[in-house]
């Protein structure tokens, strides 16, 4: 337990706490025996993956969890002089919402769908400040200017629905400031919203954070956005908190085993590209039953027969009277961090560029939608343009990398390659054949495709072994029952399964497992390329660098070429050879590998650069950003001529009167902007 | 379980305890009557009943049309006795067994016209869902048209429409009059299903990996909408013995001598309601049974196989 | 809003169309010439001829596509033909009745709400106890027994206990309201108790699902009073689809309670379906048929409309 010397300076200061939940199927203990503090104004982010307990304890500090489920139990939980634990529910009430209060997750469903957003901004103020009406609206009024809301006096009256996600959360912001709060609790504020969107929000709250001296306590898996924000770190791995320090000190110096693979399985935007990701093993524990001792130990490279017992989390050191973790060889943990996961993730390397044969050409694809529009009684259908003429190859054994925001069509493009969609226009040449819909069928085993969703790629009804087994069936791939049982079970062992997974039905699996079924159903037909739509999206860090590093593997052994589809840029630096960067239909710029990284041209890949944040506090608070102002246009009415002019730092009147062509630089550079060059 | 600290070549998963020891959903009754007990009870009244209705002559103590004026009401008798444990009717019928032999009416007609509804129902909602375009719409319009009528209104017309058809003992136009009427609401449920499904990725996959529409109909489709259809048909089994019992009430369904309780009800006359109350009394009750077995049923298999489905 | 009402208004109008039409068509399937039918009814010996100019006289011998004509031309005008049983024009016949109906299908409506929202509402909210389980229970029995029957069993109850019948016939609402309303009380009673099982069933799922919304957390998350929280957030979205439930089981029940009105004698449209088809009176039945959709069609244009002025995503669509 740590005595803080400044205790007056501390606003929330928890101590051992736990909540248990009662599932059918038992007991499930979603926080263990967890201790930290929070002083006024400070920063602190809690970082671990899904399943760890840090939205648990958060709903918990609020006292927000259903008490029939839940038992909270802790020696200590202290707010600005209550104590939580014995508070009763009425004075509880007094204090959410004005003095403490929380953002979530969902900025599309955290608002009332009918309900005004004047009304759910003033709730709280006339609740717990008794305002008037007329002052509580001018006060809504104030908060949403605060927020960065234009024409804030007539958005009161509109409701959650004429928002955007971006817009809401900001909402979602100024409901929690509105009683000025002592502490404001973030749940993944921005997890579902854009990196530009994103980084807007983040700032926003910083901001606040840093005038008007409120506390925030950000919970999040993405350590860059850590880096960048967060004054201390609290890193949480199956219910416990398992390292802790100041967000400078923890990255620097990282001493728990756990924290080094999630620093060292992400990609980085910021040093020189690794080989190989460090990847975690295995998946984390089920807390029906937790494992006894250390709860890493069944995934740490460097796990001892000392580990079965639980190590404490013990401050380092005199020096480091803040920085503390729990585990038993966090000496030996900092002298290898760089190989404590392997001698090949410590290397270094860019891609080389690939030579050699054209496999996919595609030439001026466009992909409109037709949408039916009501205007009073008259309907009348407008082409939304999801993908507006691009053009690219990819070469065999190559992996070309489409990037972009929500919106920016790369999906569309991915799907009307596959033929998924019918394309409006354009040519598409897989190794110089034209497609089209009389020859699709036969070069559909060449192009295969991974999904993004775990959950919706699989039939729930079939197992796995039918799911892997129908390709060999429907394409005669293998004579016999007993050939194509033998190919199945080879195909899950190169995914990286078990063979008696093939009896399993696909909700009987983890996400990870799930995407490397997909994967092998992909492989069972032997393809030469495959689409990759998202892949890494939906699973949680640690099992990224799992997938990452098999689908480069697989690469490797079997010469595939992939379409690698993505938003992450640092995941698509380290995967592709060559990066396409896209914007609402249309490709910016073209560049390979690290060139684009360390020199780009376009004003929006720039923008999207700076939006990203690097897992280094350093670079992060000393960085110059350009944070990118603005919404993204709605597809139904695109901007004319160059679709970024409406948010791009650098326009001129010129560029919205043509749409810029891509001019071709060196070294396989292309950017579709006038004002380079000049 | 693998500990020792190694570079994996490709990272494998170690399997963790609980995903081994968890059990395929399908298929398993142990488990549905565990965490289902109103759906399990429902069950056994159901196969109580199918099971008397099959063993009829074995059950119940007398034949449904033995006639026997010593024991009716009209002349004073005919209440609840040890030779009638029930009561009899006005011609003297012993109203145990008139039940027992209603439970066959009432059970196939339900099942009959609960089949053959729905399976029509699910049929043209996924020719709907698939054929698109016009004949989406065209259909769509069929069938807002349809919903405009009452249930009874709807079956009333058909009984209209139709010539009397007894087949094998079996009443086919009532059957078709109570089947039609579940049409437009199975056809809406199972389109919708079928295009959720639509959007999913694995048909996606189905199709990129290049399988014929009709394998992914029927492998990758159809499989997946069973759930719905199972549960509306359950629902509908219980909707169509009440439908039946209504029908025959007014003297638009089964006619004499066919025993069904609805007729059992009909032309009861007031002064009975008094002196014979179990000439109503009993009739009714085994309809409301039937219908609150079938309908636990249908619930506790919806909770269990599809809670989010709205019918 | 008045543009989205137009527009729904507009819709309306060929839904009406495909109905007439449809009418048409499905009631010439009927088997067996329905002239030829009632006039040997009547009497054994009937001549060809006699037949043949009854069906002149009724419009039936013209060829199809004249039947149509002056059908769908009668329909504009307000003329649904006449009845074969009773000799008057079918909308007349209709017009007598249908008022009783629609009381009856009101008060039924009404009743039931009274009944299943509290109910609904309070399963809902004390989900799990012992009173969340008896009112499933009794909702589950009110959708499994059969409307007629629950009508016989509580004249059989009147008859018990206060020794007479209920009123039967009918009274019109505006000659003597107080007779009128104890004559229709009884079979709206037995006619609510199904209804207000579903309504309440409805209600508590709908309650239940929005209670598990992010926003509910959102509410409570400010700290606003449990009340607040339920009423305020919570109520105003699970009202919504029960509106238009409520909506539809009044359109439903015009037409629909013809089981009811045989058991308590009352006169309205759906004894006269049953005494359409008994009689074989083919214009009635199609008549009869128009009718109720129509009646149906509008009140589903009204619920629309009544949804609409209350969920404002509908409101402000694009």
């Amino acid at each position: 337990m740590i005595e803080s010397s400044a205790q007056a300076n501390v606003l929330l200061d928890i101590a051992d706490l736990g909540v248990e939940f009662h599932t059918a199927a038992g007991i499930v203990r979603a926080v263990d025996g967890i201790s930290f503090q929070v002083k006024h104004g400070e920063f602190l982010a809690i970082v671990g993956e899904s399943g760890c307990g840090k939205s648990v304890t958060a709903l918990s500090v609020m006292r927000l969890l259903p008490a029939k489920t839940a038992q909270v139990k802790a020696s200590r939980i202290g707010f600005d002089g209550h104590d939580l634990t014995s508070l009763p529910e009425a004075d509880m009430r007094h204090l959410r919402g004005q003095h403490m209060s929380m953002i979530f997750q969902e900025p599309m469903s955290s608002l009332n769908p009918v309900l005004t957003i004047g009304d759910q901004i003033t709730e709280p103020l006339i609740e717990h400040l008794q305002m008037s009406r007329e002052l509580a609206n001018a006060r809504a009024v104030e908060l949403l200017k605060m927020v960065g809301i234009s024409e804030p006096e007539r958005r009161l009256s509109q409701y959650p629905h004429e928002f955007s996600g971006g817009m809401r959360q900001r909402v979602m912001i100024a409901i929690g400031l509105a009683c000025e709060p002592k502490l404001i609790i973030a749940d993944e504020p921005t997890t579902a919203l854009d990196v530009t969107i994103q980084a807007q929000i983040l700032e926003l709250l910083k901001d606040i954070s840093s005038r008007l001296g409120i506390a925030i306590v950000l919970i999040t898996h993405n350590l860059g956005v850590v880096a960048a924000y967060a004054d201390t770190v609290n890193v949480m791995y199956a219910a416990r908190i398992i390292e802790r320090g100041p967000a400078v000190d923890i990255f620097a110096r990282p001493m728990h085993p756990y924290t080094v693979g999630l620093m060292r399985s992400v990609p980085r935007l910021d040093r020189p590209r690794v080989t190989r990701l460090a990847a975690i093993e295995g998946m984390p524990p089920n807390l029906l039953s937790p494992p006894s001792g250390c709860r890493f130990r069944d995934r740490c490279p460097i796990v001892e027969p000392r580990c079965e017992q639980a190590p404490p989390l013990t401050r380092e050191g005199a020096a480091d009277a803040e920085h503390s973790v729990a585990c038993w060889r966090s000496d030996e943990v900092l002298a290898n961090a760089a190989t404590l996961y392997g001698e090949e993730t410590a290397k270094t390397g860019t891609k080389a560029a690939i030579e050699g044969q054209v496999l996919l050409k595609v030439s001026g694809l466009k992909q409109y939608f037709s949408v039916s529009m009501r205007h009073g009684l008259a309907t009348h259908h407008v082409n939304i343009r999801a993908v507006d003429d691009i053009s690219l190859h990819v070469r065999e054994g190559e992996t070309v990398g489409l990037v972009g925001e929500s919106g920016c069509g790369k999906t569309s493009a991915g799907r009307a390659i596959l033929h998924l969609s019918v394309p409006t226009g354009g040519t598409i040449e897989f190794d110089t054949q034209r497609l089209d819909a009389g020859n699709i069928a036969a070069i559909r085993r060449n192009m295969q495709v991974i999904f993004q969703d775990p959950f919706s790629s699989l039939n729930p009804r079939m197992t796995v072994g039918r799911i892997l087994t129908e390709p060999l069936k429907v394409h005669n791939l293998r004579p016999d029952s007993a050939s194509r049982k033998a190919r199945v079970a080879e195909l899950l062992e190169q995914v990286g399964l078990y063979a008696y997974m093939a009896d399993r039905y696909p909700h009987e699996l983890s996400g990870g497992q799930r995407q490397r079924v997909g994967i092998a159903r992909a492989l069972a037909l032997e393809p030469r390329m495959i689409v990759c739509d998202e892949p890494v999206s939906a699973l949680d860090v640690s099992v990224q660098a799992q997938i990452i590093n098999l689908l480069d593997d697989l690469q490797r052994r079997y010469g595939l070429a992939y379409l690698f589809i993505a938003h992450d840029l640092a995941v698509v630096r380290h995967i592709a050879h060559r990066v396409i960067v896209m914007y609402l239909g249309k490709i910016m710029e073209v560049g390979e590998g690290d060139d684009l990284y360390d020199d780009p041209k376009h004003p929006y890949t720039r923008a999207l650069l700076d939006a990203a944040p690097v897992p280094d506090p350093v670079i992060e608070r000393s960085r110059q950003r350009i944070i990118l102002q603005g919404e993204l246009p709605s597809p139904l009415n695109p901007p004319s001529g160059c679709v970024f002019s409406t948010r791009c730092p650098i326009r001129v009147d010129r560029c919205q009167t043509g749409v810029p062509p891509l001019q071709q630089l060196d070294n396989g550079r292309g950017v579709a902007c006038i004002r380079v060059g000049e | 379980m693998t500990v020792e600290a190694r570079a994996p070549t490709i990272a494998v998963e170690a399997p963790t305890r609980a995903h081994d020891q968890a059990k395929p959903k399908q298929g398993n009754l142990a488990r549905f009557v565990r965490e289902q007990p109103l759906g399990a009870i429902g069950f056994v009244i159901v196969v109580v009943m199918f099971i008397s209705a099959i063993f009829a002559p074995y059950v119940a103590p007398y034949s449904p049309e033995a006639v026997d004026f010593s024991a009716s009401p009209a002349l004073g008798a005919g209440g609840m006795s040890a030779e009638h444990w029930f009561g009899a009717d006005a011609f003297g019928r012993d109203i145990l067994s008139r039940l027992i032999y209603g439970a066959r009416t009432a059970l196939s007609i339900g099942f009959l016209s609960a089949l053959l509804g729905c399976s029509l129902g699910a049929l043209v909602g996924i020719i709907s869902a698939f054929a698109g375009g016009k004949v989406d719409i065209l259909i769509q319009r069929v069938i807002d048209v349809m919903l405009a009528f009452p249930i009874i209104i709807l079956a009333i017309i058909v009984i209209a429409i139709m010539p009397k058809n007894v087949f094998l003992g079996i009443d086919v136009n009532v059957i078709v009059a109570i089947a039609i009427p579940f049409m437009p609401k199975t056809a809406r449920v199972i389109r919708s299903a079928a295009l959720s499904i639509v959007t999913l990725a694995y048909i996606d996959a189905a199709r990129a990996a290049g399988y014929k529409p009709i394998r992914i109909v029927t492998v990758h489709i159809l499989p997946n909408v069973m759930a719905p259809f199972l549960i509306l048909i359950t629902a509908y089994i219980g909707q169509a013995i009440l439908l039946e019992a209504s029908l025959s009430f007014l003297g638009l369904g089964v006619v004499e001598p066919t025993p069904s309780w609805g007729l059992m009800l009909s032309g009861v006359n007031s002064d009975y309601y008094l002196t014979a109350p179990w000439m109503i009394i009993f009739p009714g009750l085994a309809v409301s049974l039937a219908v609150f077995a079938f309908n636990l049923l249908g619930d506790s298999l919806r909770d269990w196989l599809d809670p989010k489905l709205k019918i | 809003m008045l543009k989205y009402a137009l527009y729904r208004l507009l819709l309306v109008i060929p839904t009406l169309l495909g109905i007439a039409v449809l009418v048409f068509f499905v009631l010439r399937v009927i088997p067996g010439d329905p002239v030829a039918i009632k006039l040997t009814s009547e009497s054994a010996e009937i001549s060809e001829e006699q037949i043949q100019s009854e069906r002149v006289r009724l419009g039936l011998a013209d060829p199809l596509h004249i039947q149509f004509t002056k059908y769908m031309a009668g329909i504009f005008v307000g003329d649904l033909g006449i009845s074969l049983y009773t000799e008057h024009p079918v909308l007349e016949e209709i017009g007598g009745r249908i008022g009783l109906s629609i009381e009856l299908a009101l008060l039924s409506t009404f009743l039931s709400v009274l009944f299943g929202v509290p109910l609904g509402t309070l399963a809902a909210l004390f989900r799990g106890s012992w009173f969340d389980y008896v009112i499933r229970v009794i909702s589950i029995s009110g959708l499994a027994v059969p409307g007629f029957w629950l009508g016989m069993m509580i004249i059989m109850a009147l008859l018990l206990t206060v020794g007479t019948l209920p009123p039967l016939g009918t009274t019109s609402i505006f000659e003597d309201p107080l007779t009128n309303l104890s004559q229709l009380i009884w079979p709206a009673l037995s006619v609510a108790f199904r209804y207000s099982a579903v309504i309440a069933r409805m209600l508590r799922s709908s309650i239940l699902e929005v209670l598990s919304e992010d926003y509910i957390r959102t509410a409570r998350a400010k700290g606003l009073k449990e009340r607040m929280v339920i009423v305020k957030h919570g109520m105003r979205n699970a009202l919504l689809p029960t509106v238009t439930v409520v909506g539809l089981e009044f359109a439903f029940l015009i037409g629909g309670l013809v089981v009811t009105e045989q058991v308590f004698n009352i006169n309205g449209i759906g004894k006269m379906f049953v005494e359409a088809v008994v009689f074989n009176d083919f214009t009635m039945l199609q008549g009869l048929v128009l009718v109720v959709a129509t009646s149906f069609v509008l009140v589903n244009l009204i619920v629309d409309l009544l949804y609409a002025a209350l969920d404002p995503r509908i409101r402000y669509q694009a």
